[in-house]
């Protein structure tokens, strides 16, 4: 057998026993077997089907079932081209947009009340995309941004609603495979008062889900959607939510008063702690880490910073908008009030309006994300996604990994509550945090350092209690179809003296780059311009530190996340430039680091 | 007078017409006596029909004034449909020209099936059309032994190979090379393909 280039971990293989039978029935749930030491599931937690109103005025006519297919790795007509993803995935959540679900019933059911009316036919039928942006921007931008009616005239009642929230169940079910791929029941309830960017999606754990999704018609305030989260839960429901676009609040995400002007108290701390577990760092319309503009020392803020999306709706960036500042005043509001309203684990997604679940590969990027809007290189090279930003500053989106025994519902959700998740970029690098003491610097196999990681210490998304200086266990491993590792880095932040600050510290670099003043030697791999390629040489493909924080301070609030970067790969406005023939503007990236960031461990002083 | 009357065109219309009538009603069949016609009967069996439409339309059970409604609905479609055969408008229309056919096209067929049971060689054919409804999917199970692209002009490589074919062990510096599992137990390919990617899986079925 020759060796298997395809790999860039190269690997021979001697098989043992090909093609035997493998015990594929169908398992419930309780049956799938548990791996303690948890397994890394990669998923979508965002994205848009047919079901999704804005979504199929632009053309998509994909039903949750097409994109559970396609999640799987198949191949699915999308925009009129058959487009499929390299590697399957394990899990996926369908988060259409709950206020316009009664629409889709019309819209999407031959012979359905509605169906032939006018509004509902040119939807149907719009036949280009200017069409398609004036009944959008008249059907949903406008409604969204709480003005007008909010449903066209041919949406026919409550009724519509929970049948369509009916059928995206259905197909959720049907595509649950415990131990083997897993659905979520999910939805997104959208309130973007006065511009400001409120969205969250709504996660069930199980198949006890509501008639009907609570949406932004029924109330536009966070707290109006807390409050029914609450009765769900009372009722036996279990449900959290996942805010997004942090990047296109205006600064209302992280803010010093709830939307009502209130001053933020207790009770709204505890609240929102409670139904928010997580936060979407990065989707399609930008990553919301940090900008450069106020995080100047950070030489890696400069990345898809989606800066276009200042243009429009009165969205300029203030620092307020973005997550590491959010992690920061959450630990304030902690030292203030005890409870920290923003205590949030990190996942990735797409906001895909395809209906195609992490369709993140740059290199794979050809049908684009938004219908009509944005289907062909030649439409991307040179338009603007309406309403929102320029189509050249958007990216495929990100990816969510967690860490679960299984791969069931119960298990990745109870993970997702637990914040024990990582997002990327894109690529399935794997990342472990813990944060503990007595580590050793290197363990006999992955196994033992995993055991001895949780047996010492607390995993990503946990609080570290002791009160002695931290050892914080880190580990990265390559993707492998992609580059090698760049380096993993420790993003600290604190509250001292009633001031917020941040710091960024080099814990491993591949190729022995870490200087002994924490600085690290670029890595100089650049991308080859004309194919795309990435180097192949450089960097490690798997990197391992115990970390000691040289400015522990016990009495002081802290939050500690990991950030892994990867070598430098080729951006899909490259791949569209090579085989399109298309030019970008220059001030467009052609070349970008991927990454991973790894939900925080926090320090909390009682 | 009489006379004067007898030549009246509008007395011409009128026993004329009545004789017409009179005629008709003695020629034509009793066709509007009789309950069945006139009535429109919505039993148990026909309601829960078309509950059961509805249900498949809609995904859920009728409320009681969707069910008001669908009887309604059926009771409105059952009059016009009935008036209308009544009228012969069933008669050159293509639409329902091609539904009949259509429908005896398929019933032709579904006879035709029925009487002729599949051969051996026609269940063979299908058997090899779609192998995927008869297999379970592939898995594999293997042990693989990594080098870094940098190493893989080591000429141990084909030393390495020679050695596991015969039995022999990994070597001692390729057990803990990175954290990705030597030993594969019997993994499903969409599992592999999920942890490699690259057409792994499809390259060790080669």
């Amino acid at each position: 057998m020759k060796p298997l280039h395809l790999l860039c971990l190269l690997g021979i293989g001697l098989l043992t026993a090909a093609v035997a039978p493998a015990a594929m029935a169908q398992t419930a749930e309780e049956d799938v077997p548990i791996n303690p030491l948890k397994e890394a599931y990669f998923g979508e937690q965002h994205v848009h089907t047919g079901v999704s109103m804005d979504a199929f005025i632009a053309g998509n006519r994909l039903t949750p079932d097409d994109a559970y297919r396609f999640a799987k790795g198949e191949e699915i007509m999308v925009n009129g081209s058959l487009h499929k993803i390299k590697r399957p995935l394990d899990f996926v959540a369908v988060t259409d947009h709950s206020e316009f679900m009664g629409e889709a019933y019309s819209l999407m059911n031959e012979a359905a009340p509605g169906y032939d009316d006018e509004v509902a036919v040119a939807f149907r039928e719009a036949p280009d995309l200017k069409t398609a942006l004036q009944l959008y921007g008249k059907y949903v931008l406008t409604p969204l941004a709480g003005g007008g009616d909010p449903h066209p005239p041919f949406f026919q009642g409550a009724e519509a609603i929970k049948t369509t929230w009916r059928k995206n169940f259905e197909a959720t079910e049907k595509h649950y495979k415990p131990g083997v791929f897993t659905t979520i029941h999910a939805y997104e309830w959208t309130s973007a008062p006065g511009g400001s960017n409120q969205h969250r999606n709504v996660f069930f754990r199980d198949a006890n889900v509501p008639d009907m999704p609570f949406s932004s018609n029924e109330g536009s305030d966070p707290e109006q959607l807390w409050a029914w989260m609450k009765a769900q839960r009372d009722d036996g429901k279990k449900v959290f939510a996942i805010p997004h676009n942090s990047n296109e609040s205006k600064g209302l995400l992280f803010a010093e008063a709830s939307l009502t002007g209130v001053p933020i108290g207790k009770e709204y701390a505890k609240t929102r702690a409670s139904m928010e577990p997580l936060i979407e760092m990065m989707q399609i319309k930008g990553n919301s880490e940090v900008v450069p503009n106020f995080w100047p020392k950070d030489e890696f803020a400069d990345f898809e910073n989606a800066v276009s999306i200042q243009k429009f709706s009165g969205r300029g960036f203030v620092k307020e908008n973005f997550v590491r500042y959010g992690l920061a005043r959450g630990i304030k509001y902690h030292a203030d009030l005890g409870v920290n309203p923003f205590k949030y684990g990190f996942v990735g997604g797409t906001d895909n309006h395809n209906g195609t679940p992490s369709n993140v590969e740059e290199d794979n990027y050809t049908v684009g994300s938004h219908g009509l809007a944005d289907r062909t290189a030649k439409v991307r090279a040179t338009s603007m996604l309406e309403g929102e930003m320029r189509i050249a500053d958007m990216n495929p989106g990100a990816l969510t990994a967690v860490w679960a025994v299984s791969n069931t519902r119960g298990a990745i959700w109870d993970s997702m509550l637990a914040k024990e998740t990582f997002a990327t970029s894109g690529p399935r690098m794997k990342v472990r945090v813990f944060a503990g003491q007595g580590f050793a610097k290197s363990y006999d196999s992955y196994d033992a350092m995993v055991a001895d990681g949780y047996k010492k210490g607390v995993a990503m998304g946990g609080d570290y209690t002791g009160t002695e200086t931290p050892q914080f266990l880190v580990w990265a491993m390559k993707d492998p179809i992609r580059p090698n590792l760049d380096r993993i880095q420790i993003v600290k932040g604190w509250y001292e003296n009633g001031e917020m600050k941040d710091t960024i510290y080099n814990v491993v670099a591949s190729g022995d780059r870490l200087q002994a003043d924490g600085s690290v030697t670029p890595i100089d791999a650049p991308i080859n311009m004309e194919t795309g390629e990435f180097n192949t040489e450089k960097g490690d493909p798997e990197l391992m530190a115990v970390w000691t924080d040289p400015n522990w301070d016990p009495k002081q609030e802290a939050f500690y996340y990991v950030r892994v970067l990867q070598l430098p790969t080729a951006r899909w406005t490259l791949y569209d430039e090579l085989r399109a023939g298309v030019k970008y503007p220059d001030d467009v990236k052609r070349q970008i680091v991927e990454r991973a960031w790894a939900s925080p461990i926090w320090h909390e002083v009682n | 007078m009489l006379r004067q009357i007898v030549r009246e065109p509008l007395i011409h219309f009128v026993v004329l017409g009545g004789l017409l009538f009179a005629a008709w009603a003695w020629v034509a069949p009793q066709q509007t006596a009789g309950s069945g016609d006139g009535v429109i009967v919505v039993d148990q069996a026909r309601l829960d029909h078309l509950k059961t439409l509805w249900k498949a339309q809609w995904k859920r059970d009728p409320a009681p004034q969707d069910v008001a409604a669908i009887i309604d609905r059926h009771v409105r479609q059952e009059v016009f449909y009935r008036e209308a055969l009544r009228m012969g408008l069933d008669q050159d229309d293509e639409i329902i020209r091609n539904r009949l056919a259509q429908k005896m096209e398929a019933v032709a067929s579904d006879l035709s099936t029925l009487m002729e049971p599949p051969t051996e060689d026609q269940l063979r054919a299908f058997y090899a059309k779609r192998p995927d409804l008869f297999t379970v999917p592939q898995a594999f199970a293997f042990r693989q032994v990594l080098y870094l692209p940098s190493e893989a002009a080591n000429n141990k490589l084909e030393v390495t190979l020679a050695t596991l074919r015969s039995g022999g062990d990994v070597p001692p510096d390729r057990l803990s090379k990175l954290s990705v599992p030597l030993d594969w137990p019997l993994t499903p390919a969409q599992t592999l393909e999920n942890s490699f990617g690259g057409g792994f899986a499809d390259a060790l079925s080669h």
